[in-house]
């Protein structure tokens, strides 16, 4: 069979987007349960996203410690008992404290349900804290932040969100080593009674759970077990003081790490959808302008990319890489380029079309299988919005042109709005 | 039970297909047979350089990424000491552009220099990225030679040393390609909602003509018996101590295999797991600990890692691993604890089933390495394992004699 290797074979442009159907319905004390029921494996996941984030506790740590803490022992159970048995089931608990929530995970085979399930009620309502488990976890978390804080990336990302948040909001991410030896073992169950509550809490199920699933949750999460109104939240106060260029030297490094972005708002902004568009062209995929020139043209760096980061109450965007001190310079110089010809110049017709069938592509993977949904649908809860967001998204994806695009990159990256924070050389 | 159809083409090219119709996507995996142990002493690091010049175009067409993304697809590539594994995932209605693009690359490479000049650049920046600007980062590279004195092994995959990358010459790059890229020494796996004799068509079409090639000879030395305790200590400027302790184990297809891995299951998977709860739980001397074996194809190497809290001394750490060593060793463990550890296999497994592209992988290691059938048998294998026969991997595998250490000290 003689083929022509310089043609392309046929494809087909895809123009559906199918979310899974979630259900939605309430426990007998009000949680939310929202279920994607689907996939050919008998396992189930269930995230509980449980109104405990740093946004709300009144310093830093305590979210997270009381988040970890929690699997370390109940009035019922030694930290140990609790390992053991989940771990005997095969199962997976995951813990992870956000700015708006702090997430308990389980992810089991779906005949140990009832099993787990129980463990899991008696995790979340009746943690014991001992003090000795809160100085294991604390120690451990200090090395964490130990090790991290000599990483020249996350020198520069935490030094870009305190410029634009400060330091007394969570936003900014301003957590010192002191902070470390100043929580004491009260706040934490004070924390805990007042936020893992029925009170605005989900619990987000994927997968197969069973038949019995709802009579489940309202056997062990159903009862009114708190009668906390939950905690406030609060919005990061606007900064008078941002710095448009911020260095941070660190004589040992090997490689500079270069972070140049600037503030945004959160999705609900009518531009959104299209500022992501235009990121990806900008640095969101493998074949953006940045990594094209920065990389695969210029050979400067091993990686470089551009990602919107939003929040509930505020975002922003940002481009980061890691380049050789003598490279530095030409690196932010390029950046700025590329900004700089999105403005100048409407991209091409054939660009386009690649950018947007690359997205539909993604937001096919993204949502593939059960698991992958709930993952974004989460994303979507943490920050109070509806699954519309990705149908909204979808539409735009497919009508953009070439102009409108233009016009935010004149909107939006205008270098006088961007701020440059370099770490390293 | 995973389903699996295959054939193999007149060159030697290895086709598996997976139906998942619970997707509308699919995957293209192939696998090339040559890692970090088929380079020379003196070329480390081109097995992986070459799978970033794989990217760079092919004879028949100019960009690979374009052309994919411009389908809805997207791509990546890793390389071990093994193996060099390609992948893909597209809506499954254009599953044809994989198969042009992936057959391209495979019949001939566009080698030009300037593509070479840059992707020297890039891994350059990849290797001070991951191994020299990261606290810990160089580890893999004091362990390997420690362990490995002869074998490839011997050096990681990013190379022993940067030189090597930038002396890469466009020669050196044909002639790897000519020696391992190859119809015969690859595996491709097709995963996802397709239909297998569609499939068999198409690789026909697109692979059915590339030439069947010689694959060099790499004369992999056997690393002798180690023999002495080997240890090395080193100073950084890092904020806490750690201890590396490696042990010479047999490889991926050895019987033994599973034992191992439970055996590092046993140590330290899952949150009741010995060395987490006694180390870090109950006497509080690391912040971190670690049990796992490599996976590799020839004899590799079983890893018991921790990262010491400020008030632990270096050989405090080394006597709280030596006793939980020593235990596992004499005394049987219960059957209760080899069942967790086993229920954790096979959950693990389900969970891994979920993602088409994980079976694609699966799927084609497990060709490449006996049959892709296999993958069906492993839970069986993993459920006889007997705890004597944990105590018995045990003991022979926590010798002294069989033993490298690397004491890693922070100077702040």
């Amino acid at each position: 069979m003689q083929i022509d290797r310089k043609i392309a074979p046929e494809s087909k442009t895809i123009d559906t987007f199918d979310l899974q159907p979630i259900e939605t319905y309430e426990l007998n004390n009000g949680i939310m349960v929202h279920l994607m029921q689907a996939g050919s494996q008998e396992v189930a996941k269930l995230d509980f996203l449980f109104p405990a984030g740093s946004v709300q506790a009144t310093k830093p740590l305590i979210a997270s410690i009381t988040n970890k803490a929690l699997t370390e022992g109940t009035t019922n159970c030694l930290g140990a008992e609790i390992s053991e048995k989940i771990d005997f089931f095969g199962a997976f608990i995951g813990q992870q404290a956000s700015f708006h929530h702090s997430i308990v995970t389980l992810v089991t085979l779906s005949h140990f349900l009832p099993q787990t399930l129980e463990i899991l009620e008696d995790i979340i309502k009746n943690p014991v804290f001992k003090q000795k488990e809160i100085d294991t976890l604390l120690s451990s978390r200090k090395q964490e932040y130990l090790i991290e804080s000599d990483k020249v990336k996350t020198i520069a990302t935490r030094a870009f969100t305190q410029n634009i948040y400060g330091k007394a909001h969570p936003y900014g991410n301003y957590v010192t080593i002191e902070d470390f030896d100043k929580i004491t073992r009260e706040e934490i169950i004070e924390f805990h009674q007042q936020s893992y509550i029925p009170k605005g809490t989900h619990i987000i199920v994927s997968g197969q759970p069973g038949n019995h699933l709802k009579a489940l949750l309202n056997k062990h999460f159903g009862q009114q077990w708190s009668n906390s109104n939950g905690l406030a939240d609060h919005q990061p106060e606007p900064q008078a003081n941002i710095k448009t260029n911020i260095f941070l030297p660190k004589d040992d490094a090997v490689q500079s790490a270069i972070k140049i972005g600037r503030p945004l708002f959160n999705k609900e902004h009518p531009d959104f959808h299209g500022l992501q568009i235009l990121n990806t062209v900008l640095g969101g995929y493998f074949g953006s302008r940045l990594m094209t020139n920065i990389r695969e043209e210029k050979g400067l760096t091993y990686g470089i990319s551009s990602f919107i980061m939003t929040y509930k109450h505020a975002g922003f965007l940002v481009v980061g890489t890691d380049v050789k001190a003598e490279n530095r310079d030409l690196a932010v110089k390029e950046i700025f380029n590329e900004l700089k010809k999105l403005r100048d110049e409407t991209i091409s017709s054939e660009e386009l079309e690649l950018v947007r069938n690359f997205l539909i592509g993604d937001m096919t993977r993204n949502f593939d299988g059960p698991f992958a949904t709930s993952d974004n649908y989460r994303g979507l809860i943490d920050l109070g919005l509806t699954p519309d967001y990705f149908h909204q998204f979808f539409n735009v994806l497919l009508k953009i042109t070439a102009e409108e695009i233009n016009a935010l990159a004149k909107k939006y990256l205008r270098e006088e709005d961007f701020i440059t924070v370099i770490a390293g050389k | 039970m995973i389903n699996i159809e295959k054939r193999t083409l007149a060159n030697g090219l290895r086709v598996v297909v997976h139906v998942d119709k619970s997707t509308p996507l699919a995957a293209v995996n192939i696998l090339y047979n040559v890692g970090s142990k088929n380079e020379q002493a003196d070329k480390t690091g081109f097995a992986h350089l070459f799978e970033h010049l794989m990217f760079g175009g092919s004879k028949n067409i100019p960009s690979y990424d374009s052309p994919l993304q411009m389908v809805g697809g997207d791509n990546n590539a890793w390389t071990n000491c093994d193996i060099t594994n390609y992948y893909l995932t597209l809506p499954a209605a254009n599953i044809e552009t994989g198969f042009w693009l992936e057959s391209d690359r495979m019949l001939e490479l566009d080698f030009s220099e300037e593509s070479l000049e840059v992707q020297r650049k890039v891994v350059i920046e990849e290797f001070k990225q991951h191994y020299l600007n990261q606290p810990y980062g160089d580890i893999p590279l004091l362990v390997s030679p420690l362990a490995y004195k002869v074998h490839p092994y011997q050096w990681p995959t990013i190379g022993k040393d940067i030189s090597h990358i930038e002396n890469a010459t466009l020669d050196d790059v044909k002639s790897f390609f000519y020696s391992h890229y190859a119809p015969n020494n690859a595996v491709m796996c097709v995963s996802g909602n397709v239909d297998p004799d569609k499939i068999f068509v198409l690789a026909e079409k697109w692979f059915g003509d590339i030439p069947h090639r010689t694959i060099a000879d790499s004369n992999i030395a056997v690393e002798p018996k180690q023999t002495e305790e080997r240890k090395l200590e080193v100073e950084r400027n890092v904020p806490a101590d750690m201890i590396n302790k490696v042990f010479h184990i047999g490889g991926r297809t050895d019987d033994d295999f599973c034992t191992v891995d439970l055996l590092s299951d046993i140590l330290s998977n899952g949150p009741s797991s010995r060395l987490i709860q006694s180390l870090v739980k109950d006497q509080q001397l690391f912040s971190e600990v670690n049990a796992y074996i490599s996976g590799d194809h020839h004899p590799g190497l079983f890893t018991v890692t921790g990262r010491l809290l400020p008030d632990t001394k270096m050989d405090q750490a080394e006597l709280a691993i030596q006793n939980e060593l020593d235990q596992i060793c004499n005394q049987t463990i219960v059957d209760y604890e080899l069942q967790k550890v086993k229920n954790k296999v096979e959950s693990t497994l389900v969970f891994s089933e979920i993602s088409f592209l994980n079976k694609a992988m699966n799927l084609a290691s497990f060709e490449l390495l006996g049959q892709a059938e296999d993958i069906n048998y492993e839970v069986e294998k993993y459920q006889a394992v007997s705890a004597q026969n944990i105590r018995d991997c045990a003991q022979s595998t926590f010798r002294s004699t069989n033993c490298s250490t690397l004491y890693y000290r922070s100077n702040q």
